[in-house]
């Protein structure tokens, strides 16, 4: 299964468990409907008895009471279905609330002792070799072995991790559990997860309100005669509010069995995807035995028992064992011989060399390209190794200044000055108008050393910067935009690469600064937008070649792998990059699978002239980021 | 008849008002979430500002041990700097990372501001020693400083914008009845107050 099919598959499956959660929900209320009739049932018999009928008139039992019926529905839904949602809210809410609530400090490069810089480090490289932004780090004061990743989506996701990880775990080690955690997040669990979470909760308040109301009625009850009106109506609450704490609870029971079920699948899974990811078994089986090595007991509070399932090894002991046994995760992970788990390597090795920074050529191959369009949503040990090498290639002042918002800021606005020898000087007079002195000063500084730096060195920049720009204010980041985009005016034109920058940030920032942005629905098929797919790719094909007629052949191509062989060239005047921005927005709306021909098709129309430029290439990978699709950088090959 | 409406009536009404009572409670928990949530903010954003203060206090003896050796004669001006550094960074220790405490934000404050002001007299008695300012580790040094005065002031200004979400979050209503049931207390603004401070050591490139 790859990464688009997960994606599809997660949203599925968690739109089965809302299926399955209404059924729970109508089962409860019509248990509940049940209870509160016989108790409705009995009050008339007790009334009429009270009043003194005269002999044996048959007692009507009534089984239909529109009152009774919707009070227990409106009480089902409200408390259930209010439950439910606040806690899905609030998990949604954004990675970074889960983290602080297990009491996570979030991790900062300056303060970083060399241990957690490590971790920094190998979190870094994963997440740029893989496409994504590098994502917060959270540092949890305990001594085990542990560590989470959170969050609704890969482009909001947070890492967490155990101090006792931290220190206790090697460099292999490490990159073993966090490849076990960066495929939680490409899989799709973490949505799961909080869904998971949520329906339970609701179940959960269910029982607790009914044993609050069972407590506080028989309590305020005690001491009645039983014979009264009054008292009978205090046992009716009572013996409802018992019905509600059994419903409640059983639910609860049952619910956490199945999330314990599914949580022990998905843990196998990670971990299988971790050896994939770093084609060493005995990272993560090292880590698995290290943490069955030790026999301390956690000081994590006691809130991380609903978060067990987001833990790399059991945090709590809990009867609903959220990770399957630890000897059974070791066997499966070594017995397993490396070239059966995930896709064959072989054939892909050959193709992504580490070349790291090899000459200055302008090209990049296909099978480069078509290698990364195949990695979307996995990591490749060999896109980290090259990765790693690039990062060691970059001067440590620029490394010093992409981990802070103030500096990270000044290497964005320094990769958008020329690079070369390039005449910088109208987007330079453009930002001395927003820049003080001081901020002009050291930009010149940072532009002097990144001026001259490789593009497979340049584009790591941004993704290393962004987890220091969304420290930034809200108002300082609209400052920071306008900036921006002025300095991308300053030309006259918008050149691909200012347009992919900004594509970029505004997905990954704006998303960190406007949490209240809805998410459509994501089940649409391509044929609904044809259209729209269509622009994309005629804008693709425009922009990579010299004249109409080698665009047209560019656009066929993609659009054959569309499949839509009677569609039409959008005239020349569509294709500007705002309608491409537009389009992208609105296939927003499909489904993974769809997601990745259309990508496919972009390939297509990049390579059917045989020659990839790294523009071209940059431009699909913003593409496949603002498709959600994380693609991997694409490193290029000798000559 | 009359007593089954009545109890009806009765569980119905019951039911009402539970409801109401739910909304409320949740309507409750979510603004005490937000307040939770703001107040993070602001305690991450002080973090933030922390950090860079503290580079700057380990970074101030190496200024005072390089002026040292040109500056026989200005010990006083030196000894202050010192002094305030320590001063400083107690102050920041005091705060505990917690900037709903007035009092020790107003401490850090007024020590940042004699700081500042006595590494501002320094950098004036400095103009009469060109063979110190030319000096290389004194270039140095004076380029380290000025990077985490430029920090300080950019975290500064994101501390203080996430401080003002925050009280105004605070201060509305009817989150303001939560935020005092609930001990939220005002976060402080991390303003500077002496003028001459607004101004980072020059250094200068040429």
């Amino acid at each position: 299964m790859d990464f688009f099919t997960h994606q599809d598959h997660a949203r599925r499956r968690t739109g089965r468990l809302v299926l399955y959660f209404a059924m729970a929900i109508v089962l409860i209320v019509a248990v509940l409907y049940v209870v509160a009739m016989i108790l409705f049932n009995w009050a008339e018999v007790s009334a009429s008895s009270n009043q003194g009928s005269t002999g044996s008139s048959t007692i009507v039992f009534q089984y239909w009471n529109w009152a009774v019926f919707l009070g227990t529905l409106g009480l089902c839904i409200l408390i259930i279905g209010g439950g439910s949602l606040y806690r899905i809210l609030h998990l949604a809410s954004g990675g970074s609330v889960v983290a602080e609530s297990l009491g996570g400090k979030l991790l900062d490069h300056e303060q970083a002792g060399p241990d957690e810089r490590r971790l920094l480090n190998v979190i870094e490289e994963m997440a740029i070799a893989s496409g994504v932004p590098v994502p917060p780090v959270y540092l949890i004061e305990d001594d085990t072995i542990n560590a989470f990743a959170a969050g609704y989506r890969p482009t909001d996701a947070v890492i967490g991790v155990t101090r006792g990880c931290v220190e206790g775990l090697s460099r292999d080690q490490l990159q073993g559990v966090m490849a076990h955690e960066f495929s939680h997040i490409f899989n799709g669990d973490m949505r799961l997860n909080i869904r998971l979470v949520g329906v339970i909760h609701g179940l959960l308040v269910m029982g607790v309100i009914g044993y609050f109301i069972f407590r506080t009625a028989g309590i305020s009850s005690a001491g009645r005669s039983s014979s009264n009106n009054k008292g009978n109506g205090a046992v009716f609450i009572i013996i409802f509010g018992l019905a509600m704490m059994a419903v409640g609870f059983i639910g609860t029971f049952f619910g956490r069995l199945i999330q314990a079920a599914v949580s022990r699948q998905r843990e196998f899974l990670a971990d299988a995807s971790a050896v994939q990811y770093t084609r060493n078994p005995d990272g993560i089986g090292g880590a698995l035995r290290a943490i069955g090595g030790i026999k301390k007991k956690t000081s994590m509070p006691h809130t991380a028992s609903e978060y067990n399932h987001m833990f790399f090894a059991q945090a709590l002991d809990s009867v609903f064992a959220s990770h399957p046994p630890l000897a059974d995760r070791i066997s499966r992970i070594e017995g397993v011989p490396v070239s059966e788990v995930g896709e064959a390597p072989a054939a892909q090795a050959s193709r992504i060399a580490a070349a790291g920074a090899s000459g200055f050529a302008g090209d990049v191959s296909s099978s480069a390209v078509h290698a990364a369009v195949e990695n979307i949503g996995v990591v490749n040990p060999e896109a980290i190794q090259a990765v790693g090498h690039v990062i060691s290639t970059l001067p440590d002042s620029i490394k010093a200044a992409t981990h802070d918002p103030w500096g990270a800021r000044l290497v964005i606005l320094a990769l958008l000055l020329p690079p070369g020898g390039t005449d910088a000087s109208r987007e330079l007079s453009a930002l001395e108008s927003s820049l003080d002195e001081q901020h002009m000063a050291m930009l010149r500084n940072v532009h002097g050393t990144i001026r001259n730096l490789h593009p497979s060195q340049r584009l790591p920049l941004i993704d290393m910067a962004i987890p220091a720009l969304s420290r930034m204010s809200r108002e300082q980041y609209d400052e920071f935009m306008g900036i921006v985009i002025g300095v991308i005016r300053s030309d006259g034109q918008v050149s691909l690469f200012e347009w992919c920058m900004h594509t970029t940030l505004e997905r990954h920032l704006g998303e960190r600064f406007q949490p209240d942005s809805k998410h459509p629905p994501r089940n649409r098929r391509l044929a609904r937008s044809i259209d729209d797919a269509n622009l994309v790719l005629a804008v693709v094909a425009r922009l990579g070649s010299k004249d109409a007629a080698e665009a047209m052949l560019g656009w066929k191509a993609g659009v054959t792998r569309l499949g839509a062989p009677d569609a039409r060239m959008p005239e020349e005047a569509q294709c500007t990059l705002r309608n491409l921005r537009t389009s992208l927005n609105s296939l927003q709306r499909i489904r993974f699978q769809d997601r990745r021909i259309l990508l496919e098709a972009c390939e297509a129309t990049i390579d059917h002239d045989g020659r990839t430029t790294i523009e071209e290439a940059e431009l699909l990978r913003a593409i496949a980021d603002s498709l959600g699709c994380p693609m991997p950088p694409i490193i290029p090959d000798a000559a | 008849m009359q007593l089954n409406l009545a109890l009806g009536g009765g569980i119905i009404a019951a039911i009402v008002i539970g409801a109401v009572a739910l909304i409320l409670i949740f309507w409750v928990i979510s603004i005490y979430n937000k307040l939770i949530v703001g107040r993070n903010r602001v305690k991450n954003a002080f973090a933030q500002i922390d950090v860079q203060l503290n580079r700057r206090y380990d970074l101030i003896p190496n200024l005072v041990e390089t002026a040292k050796g040109y500056m026989k004669h200005e010990r006083e001006t030196l000894e202050a700097v010192t002094e305030a550094r320590n001063q400083a960074a107690h102050a920041a220790k005091a705060v505990g990372g917690d900037p709903t405490n007035a009092s020790a934000m107003q401490g850090l404050i007024g020590a940042e501001g004699t700081l500042m002001g006595a590494l501002g007299k320094l950098n004036v008695t400095m103009e009469a020693y060109p063979d110190l300012k030319a000096s290389a580790n004194m270039l140095q040094v004076q380029e380290e400083l000025t990077t985490t005065e430029n920090k300080v002031a950019f975290s500064r200004q994101a501390y203080n914008d996430s401080v003002m979400h925050f009280n105004v979050l605070r201060e509305s209503f009817p989150e303001s009845i939560i935020a005092n049931t609930f001990n939220f207390h005002e976060a402080q603004m991390f303003e500077v107050k002496d003028d001459s401070v607004r101004e980072a050591p020059k250094v200068n490139f040429t």
